[in-house]
């Protein structure tokens, strides 16, 4: 696992420092920069292409055997649970769509929080296993541009992790 | 003359009846943060519970998060999938 990213903001350094996500009663408000919702929302092209190419790591990533030692079971339990797996991420990215393409003030559920967080999530595992991601170490050998990339990705998923923990 | 006594062979039914593991596996993009928050959430684990299972995923390379019956360590798996992690079925 990797620690914490640090924060690697896209567009004005004055903004850099400033929460992305914050806590108010039950409700998260979110204060993206359009600039980086612009960014984000490149995360659903990614994910969207990931679902048309199978011979992909990325796709091996998200889709990763349940039963290590047992094909049968394995395909058994894809079979039964991976249409539900594949709704509730579309459910995901029609939330963590509409978070990104508005340019208002936006105030989210915990629920559509943790929509957008797992979308996040996906698109940073989907993003490091087509860089070739194996260990940690390889995280400081990648190419600058992709390295900054991931972690900015990681930098927004720790904001929202560290509010959405808060109602826990 | 006493009929012999036949022991029914169980171990099949024994197999059936053990308690299913879930292992969680550790990844190299997965954050220390985001796992903590995960076990907390889908197992209600204290913060402490948490970051010890998180740590041994990360030093060890893998923990058991829960064990019972196939049914629901199944659909906890399939919930750790959506959220990322890398979980698997074992026996106990």
């Amino acid at each position: 696992m990797l620690p914490a990213s640090q924060p690697r903001p896209v567009g004005d350094d004055g903004e850099g420092l400033k929460p992305r996500f914050r806590r108010k009663g039950d409700s998260i408000i979110v204060n993206l920069p359009a600039e980086e919702r612009g960014v984000l929302a490149q995360v659903l092209d990614l994910l969207a292409d990931v679902e048309r190419v199978e011979d992909d790591p990325a796709y091996r990533r998200l889709k990763v055997p349940v039963y290590l030692d047992d094909a049968e079971a394995n395909e058994e339990w894809w079979r039964l649970m991976g249409d539900e797996l594949d709704q509730s991420r579309a459910h995901d990215r029609a939330v963590y769509r509409g978070l990104m393409e508005t340019n208002d003030r936006v105030v989210l559920s915990d629920a559509e929080g943790d929509a957008v967080l797992r979308v996040l999530n996906e698109g940073r595992l989907a993003f490091a296993a087509r860089l070739k991601l194996e260990v940690e170490e390889d995280h400081d050998q990648l190419p600058e541009a992709d390295r900054a990339a991931l972690d900015f990705l990681g930098w927004i998923l720790e904001d929202l992790t560290v509010v959405l923990m808060q109602a826990l | 003359m006493a009929l012999p006594v036949i022991t029914p062979d169980t171990h099949e039914d024994q197999d059936l009846d053990r308690p299913w593991q879930v292992v969680v596996w550790n990844d190299p993009v997965n954050t220390m943060t985001y796992v903590v928050y995960v076990f907390r959430k889908l197992f209600g684990f204290n913060e402490m519970k948490a970051t010890e299972l998180m740590l041994q995923v990360h030093h060890d390379g893998r923990a058991i998060v829960s064990d019972g019956p196939r049914e629901k360590t199944e659909l906890e798996c399939y919930r750790l999938h959506s959220h990322g992690l890398w979980a698997t079925m074992e026996k106990v």
